[in-house]
């Protein structure tokens, strides 16, 4: 590895450059959104085969080539910004108005899907500010943490700078209506504060104030209430929970092979959207489902390593918080689609379609892929010992 | 236990904080655990869905695999494919092909009216039903509104309890069950306020998404016309097919659609035989359908690719039947004739192998298309108005399908006499030389029954040939009743045959006695020239066809034996001698003194040996004799001395005072004399009286070697006098168109023909000749044939006997016999 950074710093000899990422870190993330894309192909195909729109089994799946192609290209991209440039309160305070003001914008000027308003488009381009602000929600609760101290030993600062924003946030979010979109903004900008060592009983009103909210939404639209009667076993069985249990009970140890899965004939509508973990469960079998949970698990762990490993403290919380989402967005999208929670529009992270939530993936992991990468100066030829001592000095640390 | 740590670690770092070094080191500690604390969430979360995952996907797989298949696999039969039906020659009269079935898909019609019109008239259907049909309103849910409250859901449904569901926060609608669905739609927009009326009736109207059947088993070249109208293309790009869709169907098809209609038969839509053969011998031709698993999508389709099949359709057995296809057409169309001359309602004819008892035709007209069997017959339909008016369709068609042949019943009147004759003369109750008076009627306990004739005194076997109504009955007043009985059982009067056809009667042939035991002598005597008793023409002609068999009775059978392991009325039971060979014979000759005694019939039967029996009855109408309708009949066989062919013609209704020997006998004749030409083709000889010649042609004025070979081809021994020279036939020292006797040698003097000097020839008689015969003759003599129509020479210009220039034309016209 050390030879090869050497490489690259030779023909960039003079200039910034950024050492190789973590090697592991980034293969599994594309191996994940290689078998996402393959996927989204596979639980697409036949809706697209049928729909008079498309008239072609690949149209859904290109679309997905497309964002996939795009958030690599963000990923190359931005992981060579170095990060740090991001804890800044300004940046931070800019990205919290612009992500205020757009997820207030799409209230009055989204286009409505299936009555929710969750969609800004420009020209043919749709975009998804509740997406965008699960990032800037993270990127600005770390850097208030970091650059305002007051936020640690003053209870009303702490809810002037984090919780106010977050609520403003997962509040436009929850109008939309997002429920999903508003609990993980709410659990990410929420990881953030915990993570950086605020007092817990800072927290203490607000948890009770959470508990408060989701009991007003329920009671402010009862179609909730209807799922989690649903999930506790009363009323009818959901329609979408009782295919996507169907779907993966077919799949049984081995799974039908790629392809080979039946709910997506229809059975399971926008099966590459929320629900495509019963298509992996029905095409992949038990085996493929705890292996696809193990690569989230060694993405999360590798993600936490690398975020301590940065040695400062935005770094670390802001990798912690992101990997934290990450595990959330997981666990919530799977327990739907297994029955172990009631219905809620969660997106399983980088595999199921949508080309908003796709490029901010790319985007949260890029600061942490900066992370694993060193920065330097004019390397030559003959340093390499010092930049594999300093390597082996970092990793002796984070072991 | 978590939390108290971590307000623990809290206060130590709150505490800690002052002091400048520890702090850093303290904040990361209490971030690291918090960290490990959600991590250690994550990880009994991940447990819990692992869990889950086990149970759904290792214990409780089967289960929802189970649940599948039972929403995604549809079990389907595949139709197997029909046996073929063959006539005795090994010629194809029924066999499966493709066809189409068209459907309509309702939400994808585009432009109705159009769609309509071109249906009903295409596939002659009613307008009315199409547009019910494509009209069809959608009979699954229908989305309408999404993320509803409770409240609103309830308040929906209360409009229309059956059309408006509510479930999870969605209004789905039934459009098929919604009663009024523009006020409906208008309290929907109410309750609603993002809802359109315009946009909710159109949930509420919302067609039908699924094909529906319009018709099946259409032709393939009609069906795809169908599509092809229907279809709208842009660039190349089809638009729409405004709803029109065809799936692959297969049809039974009949190679000649009117021809052996009532033996074939047809199948209904579902494959199953409905009459004739194809029902008698459904199980037989029907195989085994096959089974396929389709795979099919949330909205119904099936996916082909996915199709399974399991059990492949064994196609059923070939059908070999003793119908011989050329014999049928000439059965056809001798009764074509008939009918026409006569203006008959009807005709059958039946034609049987006499000595084994199978039909070799067997025909009625007008009949009906087999490859369009639900449409009436026009022709019968005007025939039969008088049964037919006030009848409702289907009983119509039942009407026209069932077969007279089997299922007609009527008095037979005389064709019966040779069943009373056989019977007494059997007996010996009376002697065919026996002597009995006519005096023109006969007087039966005070009621005169009439002759047609008064014949005076002749012998009992003259009284069956003159048809002497008063003769028979003092034949059968010699026979003991009970005797007479028996025999008429025997000949199967009573019963049915058993042959293999749908709807056969078995007539009616009751005692009629008298109580008591005495016998009633009025009905007892109608009986002897067959009155009082009813049967069916495959009744009659298998019993008539035992008088002249010897005395044996054959099963009639439409069955070959050569369906191998068949169960056939032939194969169920034994033939039985009911009379002696000796009066078998003696009924022969008097059958044949029927004809040769009759001008009219003896110049029909030419010189073939041809006996048989004359019948006309009254009609029974509303139990009363009809006097101006008849039905005549003729029985005949051939040749006289060795029987092997009977037939049986029955004239419905012939023009008013026609009698047997007008209206069935020249059919059946012309029937019996073309079959026994067509099975003895060589022979003609063994069926006509006194031909087993050959008729002398006229050679004079050939060249010498083509004459040799004309006679060479009529088998006539030759020699050639050329002592004269010249190469042309001067004279023949045997009388052109004389009979030729075997044995006898002709001798051709040659010379210079007259002809050569003048170039001219004498144009030949061609009369009778077919097409090849008389271009050969023509050739001959160097001249040109031109020729107008087929069958055989009837006229001819110039005429025989002109002198014309050689290679000059001659125009002959010929037609069918």
């Amino acid at each position: 590895m050390a030879d090869r950074q050497q490489h690259g710093g030779r023909r960039q000899s003079g200039r910034r450059y950024w050492s190789r990422p973590d090697r592991a870190f980034t293969l599994a993330l594309l191996v994940l959104t290689g078998f996402g894309l393959l996927m989204v192909f596979s639980a697409s195909m036949y809706t697209s085969s049928v729909s008079s729109a498309t008239g072609s089994g690949y149209a859904q799946f290109i679309k997905q080539a497309v964002y996939v192609i795009g958030g690599l290209f963000v990923l190359w991209f931005a992981s060579r910004i170095d990060y740090r440039k991001f804890n800044n309160v300004h940046v931070a305070l800019v990205a919290l108005v612009i992500t205020a003001a757009l997820l207030g914008f799409v209230l009055v000027a989204g286009s409505e899907v299936n009555g929710a308003k969750r969609w800004l488009a420009v020209g043919s381009i749709t975009f998804q500010p509740s997406e965008f602000a699960k990032l800037t929600g993270i990127i600005y609760a770390s850097s208030i943490v970091c650059q305002k101290k007051e936020v640690y030993s003053n209870f009303w600062k702490f809810t002037l700078y984090c919780i106010l924003p977050m609520v403003v946030l997962c509040g436009l979010a929850a109008i939309e209506p997002s429920l999903s979109a508003a609990m993980a903004i709410g659990f990410g900008m929420l990881c953030v504060y915990f993570f950086s060592g605020i007092k817990f009983r800072y927290f203490i009103p607000y948890i009770l104030l959470i508990v408060a909210a989701v009991g007003l939404a329920l009671i402010l639209q009862p179609f909730r209430l209807d799922r989690i009667r649903v999930f506790m076993g009363k009323g009818g069985a959901d329609y979408q929970i009782r295919q996507s249990i169907l779907a993966i009970g077919s799949g049984g140890i081995f799974g039908k092979g790629l392809g080979n899965g039946r709910q997506k004939m229809l059975f399971l509508p926008e099966l590459q959207n929320d629900f495509i973990f019963a298509n992996i469960g029905e095409e992949c079998g038990l085996v493929g489902c705890v292996l696809l949970l193990i690569l989230y698990g060694f993405i999360i762990y590798r993600g936490i390593r690398i975020a301590k490993a940065s040695k400062t403290k935005f770094g670390y919380v802001y990798g912690c918080s992101i990997m934290a989402l990450l595990g959330f967005q997981v666990i919530v999208n799977v327990a739907v689609a297994t029955n172990i929670m009631p219905v809620t529009g969660m997106a399983l992270p980088f595999i199921s379609a949508g080309g908003t939530s796709m490029i901010i993936l790319f985007f949260m992991m890029s600061l942490i892929v900066n992370m694993s990468r060193k920065p330097g100066r004019k390397v030559t030829v003959g340093e390499p010992k010092t930049k594999r001592r300093k390597r082996q000095k970092t990793e002796e640390k984070t072991a | 236990m978590e939390s108290s740590r971590n307000k623990k670690t809290t206060h130590k770092s709150k505490k800690s904080s002052r002091k400048p070094l520890a702090p850093a080191a303290k904040q990361r500690r209490l971030q690291n655990r918090r960290v490990a604390f959600i991590l250690v969430i994550f990880l009994i979360l991940a447990a819990v869905i692992v869990g889950k995952l086990v149970y759904l996907q290792i214990i409780d797989s089967s289960d929802q695999y189970a649940r599948q298949v039972d929403q995604v696999v549809d079990q389907v039969q595949v139709q197997a494919s029909r046996g073929n039906i063959y006539d005795r020659n090994g010629n194809i009269l029924a066999q499966d092909s493709s066809a189409k079935a068209v459907y309509i898909i309702p939400s994808e019609i585009t432009d109705e009216d159009k769609l309509v019109k071109e249906l009903a008239q295409k596939l002659d259907l009613k307008e009315d039903s199409l547009r019910k049909k494509a009209e069809k309103l959608e009979n699954d849910y229908v989305i309408v509104k999404n993320s509803i409250s409770a409240s609103e859901g309830q308040r929906a449904h209360a409009l229309d309890r059956d059309g408006l569901k509510y479930r999870d926060g969605t209004l789905y609608a039934y459009p098929d069950k919604i009663d009024d669905a523009k006020t409906t739609a208008k309290a929907l927009a109410a309750i609603f306020d993002n809802l359109s009326y315009k946009t909710a009736l159109g949930y509420l109207t919302e067609r039908e998404n699924s094909a529906v059947l319009i018709k099946s088993q259409v032709d393939n070249s009609l069906a795809n016309k169908i599509l092809k109208d229907m279809t709208v293309k842009k660039n190349g790009e089809v638009q729409s097919t405004n709803g029109v869709e065809l799936i692959d169907d297969s049809r039974r098809y009949y190679t000649n659609g009117n021809f052996a209609s009532y033996v074939l038969g047809f199948t209904n839509q579902n494959y199953q035989g409905v009459s004739g053969v194809e029902s008698t011998y459904n199980s037989w031709l029907s195989g085994q359908n096959g089974l396929a698993y389709l795979q099919k999508d949330a909205s119904g389709n099936t996916l082909p690719s996915l199709t399974k099949v399991v059990k492949q359709p064994k196609k059923g057995k070939d059908l070999v039947l003793t119908i011989d296809s050329n014999i049928q057409i000439m059965a056809e169309k001798a009764l074509n004739e008939s009918i026409k001359e006569w203006k008959a309602k009807r005709g059958t004819a039946i034609v049987m192998d006499v000595d084994t008892g199978e039909i070799l035709a067997m025909a009625t007209k007008p009949d009906y298309d087999l490859n369009n069997p639900y449409t009436l017959n026009k022709t019968y339909a005007k025939n039969y108005s008088d049964q037919l008016d006030g009848k409702s369709n289907a009983d119509k068609l039942n009407l026209m399908w069932s077969n007279p042949a089997v299922s007609f019943t009527y008095e037979p009147g005389s064709t019966f006499k040779p069943i009373t004759a056989s019977s007494a003369f059997e007996e010996g109750a009376i002697s065919p030389s026996d002597k009995v008076v006519c005096n023109g009627s006969i007087n039966i306990d005070g009621v005169t029954i009439n002759c047609t004739a008064t014949h005076g005194v002749q012998t009992a076997a003259e009284a069956v040939s003159n048809s002497c109504n008063p003769g028979l009955v003092q034949i059968i007043q010699k026979l003991d009743p009970t005797l007479f009985y028996r025999y008429a059982y025997d000949y199967g009067f009573g019963k049915t045959t058993g042959i293999e056809l749908p709807g056969e009667e078995a007539g009616v042939m009751t005692r009629v006695f008298k109580s008591g035991n005495s016998i009633n002598l009025l009905d007892y005597s109608n009986l002897s020239f067959g009155q009082g008793l009813m049967t069916t023409p495959i009744q009659l002609l298998s019993a008539l066809n035992s008088v002249i068999n010897n005395g044996h009775y054959m099963r009639p059978t439409v069955i070959s034996s050569q369906n191998k392991g068949i169960s056939s009325n032939a194969s169920t039971s034994a033939s039985k001698q009911i009379i002696s060979k000796a009066t078998s014979k003696e009924m022969r000759q008097i059958m044949e003194k029927v004809v040769t005694n009759n001008p009219e019939l003896a110049s029909l039967a030419g010189d073939y040996s041809i006996g048989g029996k004359t019948g006309t009855a009254q009609k029974v109408e509303n139990g009363e004799y009809s006097h101006s309708k008849y039905v005549t009949s003729f029985f005949g066989f051939t040749p006289v001395k060795n029987p092997k062919y009977a037939v049986l013609v029955v004239i419905d209704e012939a023009q008013s005072g026609a009698y047997g020997a007008q209206s069935a006998a020249p059919a059946a004749i012309k029937i019996l004399q073309q079959t026994s030409d067509y099975m003895n083709p060589s022979s003609k000889s063994s069926t006509k009286m006194t031909k087993n010649t050959v008729t002398v042609p006229d050679v004079t004025g050939q060249e010498v070697e083509f004459a040799k070979e004309i006679l060479k081809e009529k088998g006539i021994t030759y020699k050639v006098d050329d002592s004269a020279g010249g190469s042309v036939v001067v004279s023949q020292s045997l009388k052109s168109k004389s009979t030729y006797k075997s044995g006898k040698t002709m001798v051709l003097v040659t010379g210079k023909s007259a002809d050569d000097t003048n170039a001219k020839v004498t144009v030949p008689d061609l009369s009778g000749m077919n097409i090849q015969e008389a271009n050969e003759i023509l050739t001959g003599l160097g001249l040109k044939i031109k020729v107008k129509g087929s069958g055989f020479a009837v006229s001819q210009n110039p005429k025989a006997g002109t002198k014309v220039n050689r290679n000059s034309k001659v125009t002959v016209t010929f037609k069918q016999k």
